[in-house]
Parts: structure tokens; sequence; C-alpha cells
């Protein structure tokens, strides 16, 4: 049997389900139609022998896979690290942390810097503005601590390099007040960045103006949201 | 009430919805049956085995996301290194071990490993290759070189492409050949190891969209909705499908907002393509989806509302900690600190026997559930090298995040290797959902060990696998 697609993915006002309202065609192609696609979309596979009557999804196959709309509410999870270690010399043999800043002052900051950081982000697809896709936007993240205990605010940069046209700075503070590891607190949000789907290449700096030491154990982009950042 | 719905999807034929074509009750019939059987196969509910856990072939597209996308940045180069295939020495290295979870319903993986290369060191030198060994049997599932790619300033992407994997635990091993890179003055100059990904080879649609765009003014049509319901879903009742038994405009509408109840739940969006969302990941207070939701009216896996709805292997972190040889040798000699070898880069040892904790990593978790107690799904895999006279099996690892702890593993030897390679499970990690969070892993052994470098922890992988 050659399954409808007419009509998919057609929605239907509710005037054509008033009391005495016409039993149009485009009434039973709609339901019949969208009927296919939400089971193609929600199994990935076609009901009939014929072809899909759904598009490919961001990865070029069927269904929904959780890339953010409509291809499904997005997970949270990390995109892309660098890993450390919070104490060489002690426990482990052979580790180091993922970036030392050293003290600086005001007038000459210690710069840490993480270049051509290549990552690969799973395909999605844009939303309409002005919701931006969940893959759109990743957060940075960071576990580190100091040489000495007195708060410590750095100054955490990112971007993304597009083919020679750099996306811009996005410059958030990350405030350290521990010699254990911690989560630093970010009083003005962590800073982000906008990839595509696919490589975007990224480029990293902390700056540091304070007397103190900032040693970095893990950096990570997460994606954070499920549906839509805006 | 006798609920109709279909066993499996019977579709309609396009020529039942034709033009002029009478509307019969068995059409109805059958795409009211077809949409009772999308739901409870989206949420498990009704008693439907066939649920969606994103494995293929019908049960949901593979998730398709990255295994591995770790920066590095540490130098290859070798320091006086001592014999060929001695710890420190020259050889067939492993330059980045790592332990995936492969999840099922994928079988391809591209390996992606980007340097920058130095002194006499190309792709003829170095003769780069990659094997994929299987973690339950120590099968070599392939063996393949791996091309170079000039990616432009100074670096080097060495790649390769795998078909026809199983899922499971897997070692990836991209390796190079250190012996025939000629040696000056005391260094063996290599070059730097910048980040490595590896990935499932999947193709790419650009902004691929479905139905109407949000800018269409129509009528949602979608019953917001009652506390206790994840998506509203009329059942009907197959009595109503008796023979001379009218269409009534009641069966067409609840139709009608089942679909556009599932169409919001499944794809995410505002139903019907409008510009606002009936759903919303709710627990009855505070703002909608900013909170650990305690509904979830989303197809998101969260089992918060649907106990029996598909759970789904993700992976969420995997990282090599440094370089390891092919025969089984650690890239430096044994001593603390070593002085010969790969000294920026190679698989690092615990020094105390006591708990220690090795590794810290900044992750973001799923609202997957449950998230606590002995029945997680969150699991690490730890990838372990040592001496072939080594106990490894006397230590004990375990996975802790701020949220609590998994259970103890117990390395087990792989087979085929000599007792040089080791895996650990780590199981029953517990976790914050929806939030994020830090993942440590930590060691400890009975008794002293035998010597320096009794193991080397050469990767770690977090990941979801029910």
């Amino acid at each position: 049997m050659t399954q409808s697609k007419a009509g998919s993915y057609t929605f239907l006002p509710d005037s054509a389900f008033v009391a005495e309202a016409k039993a149009t065609a485009d009434v039973i192609q709609s339901l019949a139609g969208r009927t296919r696609c939400e089971y193609e979309l929600l199994t990935g596979a076609s009901p009939g022998a014929d072809t899909f009557a759904t598009p490919l999804n961001p990865d070029a196959r069927h269904g929904h896979n959780h890339r953010g709309p409509p291809w499904g509410s997005a997970f949270l999870h990390p995109v892309a690290w660098c890993g450390g270690k919070q104490v060489t010399n002690v426990d482990l043999q052979g580790e180091r942390q993922v970036m030392t800043v050293v003290a600086g002052t005001a007038t000459n900051p210690a710069v840490g810097r993480l270049m051509n950081w290549v990552i690969w982000c799973a395909p999605f697809a844009d939303l309409p503005a002005p919701r931006i896709a969940p893959y759109r936007k990743l957060y940075l993240g960071g576990l580190g601590y100091l040489d000495s205990a007195t708060t410590t605010d750095v100054a955490v940069r990112v971007r993304a390099r597009d083919f020679g046209e750099d996306t811009a700075w996005v410059e958030k503070t990350w405030t350290f007040t521990s010699t254990t590891e911690q989560v630093p607190t970010a009083p003005d949000g962590n800073p982000f960045v906008l990839v595509k789907p696919g490589y975007t290449c990224i480029d990293l700096t902390v700056s540091n103006q304070t007397a103190r030491e900032v040693r970095l154990t893990s950096i990570a982009l997460l994606q954070v949201v499920k549906r839509s950042h805006v | 009430m006798t609920r109709k719905k279909n066993t499996t999807f019977q579709g309609i034929s396009v020529f039942d919805v034709d033009v002029d074509q009478p509307t019969f009750g068995r059409v109805v019939e059958a795409g009211i049956g077809d949409t009772a059987l999308i739901f409870d196969r989206a949420t498990g509910e009704n008693g439907e085995t066939s649920v969606i856990d994103h494995t293929g072939s019908g049960s949901g597209c593979p998730l398709g996301l990255p295994l591995v996308n770790q920066r590095i940045g540490r130098s290859l180069n070798l320091t006086t290194p001592a014999a060929k295939d001695a710890n420190g020495g020259t050889g067939l290295m492993i330059i980045a071990p790592y332990v995936i979870a492969m999840p099922p319903g994928e079988d391809t993986l591209v390996v992606e490993v980007f340097m920058s290369l130095e002194g006499n060191a190309t792709v003829d030198t170095l003769g780069p290759y990659c094997r994929i060994i299987e973690q339950s049997t120590g099968d070599e599932l392939d063996n393949r070189d791996m091309i170079a790619v000039d990616m432009g300033d100074g670096l080097t992407m060495f790649t390769t492409t795998f078909s026809g994997l199983t899922p499971g635990y897997l070692f990836v091993f991209p390796t190079i050949d250190t012996e025939r890179v000629a040696g000056g003055s005391s260094t063996v100059a290599i070059g730097a190891l910048e980040q490595v990904i590896i990935r499932h080879d999947l193709g790419m649609a650009l902004n691929p969209t479905i139905g109407q765009s949000e800018t269409t003014a129509l009528r949602i049509g979608v019953q917001t909705p009652g506390a206790t319901e994840g998506l509203f879903h009329r059942n009907i009742a197959t009595a109503m499908f008796a023979d001379e038994d009218a269409v009534d405009s009641y069966m067409l509408a609840s139709w009608n907002q089942n679909l556009n109840a599932l169409d919001e739940f499944i794809t995410g969006r505002p139903a019907a393509g409008g510009p606002t969302y009936v759903h919303v990941d709710h627990d009855g207070a505070g703002s909608p989806d900013t909170v650990d939701p305690a509904r979830s009216r989303f197809e998101a896996h969260t089992r918060s509302l649907y106990a029996n709805e598909g759970q789904v292997a993700l992976p969420i972190l995997c990282e090599s900690w440094g370089a390891w040889m092919d025969v089984g040798k650690f890239t430096v000699d044994l001593a603390e600190p070593p002085t010969l070898g790969c000294l920026e880069w190679y698989a690092p040892w615990q020094m105390p026997t006591t708990t220690t904790y090795l590794r810290s990593a900044k992750v973001i978790f799923p609202d997957f559930s449950p998230a606590t107690g002995a029945s997680t799904n969150l699991k690490m895999g730890v990838l372990i090298g040592s001496d072939s006279s080594a106990a490894v099996s006397n230590w004990a690892f375990r996975a802790t995040t701020d949220t609590g702890i998994g259970d103890a593993g117990t390395p087990v030897a792989v087979t085929g290797f000599s007792n040089t390679l080791w895996f650990v499970e780590i199981t029953n990690i517990e976790f914050t959902a929806d939030s994020e969070d830090l993942v440590r892993v930590r060691g400890a052994r009975s008794g002293a060990k035998t010597g320096i470098g009794e193991l080397a922890i050469l990767s770690w992988c977090l990941a979801f696998k029910p």
C-alpha cells in the first residue's frame, strides 16, 4: 500500500472541527500525513516501503535525535574539554594542569592562552530569530585553585575563529578563593562562544592581574539548554 | 473501555485521502489507532515494550554525538630515549590511548589526531595507524593506516575511518613509529599533540526544517496537560468504530489534538509551528524550564512522568591521560620523576597506595533518572597499563561527583595483552540531573605496590549506559 504523504505537516485550524464544519479532503489528508510524520520523527523509520515523508535531520539521517527543535529537546552534556589534575608530584606522577597563569599586575597582566582549539560540534538546525538553538551557544565551565587563599578575579575571554572573520571576544570574570580545587564563581555569568555545526576553532585567554598564581585543572564547553537560549 | 490502538503502524492509503473520496470509518480508525501506537511507543505507557531508545532500526534515530573532543597541547618529543621497546625508549607509541563507550545503533568511527610536526617527523617516518580493540575479548576489530591532511598554520591532521564496529567498550589506539624519526643531539623531535576528535561517520544536512514556520498564525489546538500528565492524549474506544456508526467531529478533533500534542512532545518546538509552547517542564513552582523539572513534558528520556520511557546511551566525557608504548611499556623510564623518553605526555601513575583522587573534570548532566541510589545508568570505564609483573587487581577505583559515589571497581586484565593492559568499569555513579557538576576518579590499593609504575592510567570515559 502506498501510504499517504499528502498534507504532511499541514496543520489545521480549530475551525476545521467545529460543529457542521465541512469535512473537506484537506482535513483527512492533514491528519493522515501528520500521523505518518510523527511516526517517522519518533522512530526514525518509514512505515511504508516507499520514501520518507519527513526531511533528513542534521546528521543526514531520519527521525529526531535530540539536537534541539525541531529535532527533539536537546540533552545537557559537555561538548569539548581540556582535562587536568589538581596536584602534581604528591599523588600522581606525570600530570599537569590545563593552564597555569602566574602572578601579574594591573599594568603587566599575566595571560594564559589556549589558541587554535578545534572542536567538533554535532550538527544542528538553527531556530527562527530571536530564538538561539541549544548547540549554537556553548558555555565555558572550569575548575581550578590558587597558590594562596585570597579572593582572586581573572578575566576569561573566548571567541570562535570563523574562516578569518573572528567572532567578538566574550569576556567574563571568574573568581577563585581557595587553594583546593573549586568551581569558580562567575558574578557576571560564564563566558560563551557561538559555534558552527562541525568544526569550530576557538581561542581562549585567561588574564591575571593579581599576585596569586591561578591553576586551571579543567576547562569544558558545555551544552546547557534544552530548546532555546531565548 | 477497550482502547483503540494498532499493534503495528497501519498507515492510510493515498487513495483514501484523495479529493472527492469518501472518508470511510476504517480510515479514521486506522489513523487514531496509529496515533495511539505513537503515543505508547514515545512514553512506554499501556504496556508498550517497543519503546524509543535511539538504537536505530525503528527504535529512534541514534544520537550521533562525538565521543572524544579533547584538547591536549603536549609535546611528544623524546628526551634521550633508551633502547627500543624499553621504558622510555623508541618504538611504536600509542600517542593517545582511549577507552570509549560505543553506543548501540552506531557502528562507525572517525579518528582525527591533530599534531604540529617538527624536525624529521613526517607522515612517511611516523607511519601513523590506528587500532580498535574490543574490551571484552581483547580482539583487534580493525587496524587502519591514517592519512595526513594539511590543516594550515603548521597543523597536520591524521585521520582514518572505521565501520562495522560493535557496541560496548572499545579501545582506540592511534599509533606512530618513533624509532624511524632521526634523533639529533639528545632529543628526538616529533612535535606536539594538539587535540583528538573521535566521532561517528555521519553526513550533515544544513538547517533542515519541518512543517510551517513559527510565523504561521494558526490555532494550536493543543490541550494543556493535567497536573500529573506528561502530554495530553485522548483515548478513543474501539466501540466507536462499530459498523455504520458515524464518524463525528469528536473523533477528528481528538485525533488532531493528539497529533499536535505529540508534535510538541517529540520535536521540542511549539506545537503546529506556532510561536508559543503549550508544554512546559515545570514542577509547579518557579519559572518554566529553569528548574530541575519534576515533570518533563517533552520526549527527553527523563522518566519523570513516564516510568517506562526508553533510556538512552549518552556519552559525557572521554579523555586520554598520556602516551603508552604498543608493546606494553611506559613511554618514560620508571623513575620519580622520570628523565628519559616522552616527558611531557606520558600515562601517569599513582604514587601512594592510599585513597587518592586522580583526576577532575567539569561536566553537566542531562535530566536522566534515577540519579541516585543503586541503579543509575552513569558508568565510568578506566583503561590501565602496567608492567607485566604488576598485581593491578589489588587496586580498586571509584568515581565521585558532588552528589555521591559509584560502586568500587577492580581492574581485570584484558585478554591477549600479557598482563600489560587492564580495564575497570565503575557503575551506579550518583549525579545531579539537569545540573553542572564535577566528576573525579580515585584509586586505592590493598597493601604495598610491587614497584614504580605498577599501573598507569591511560584513559577514562564517562557515559550513560543503560
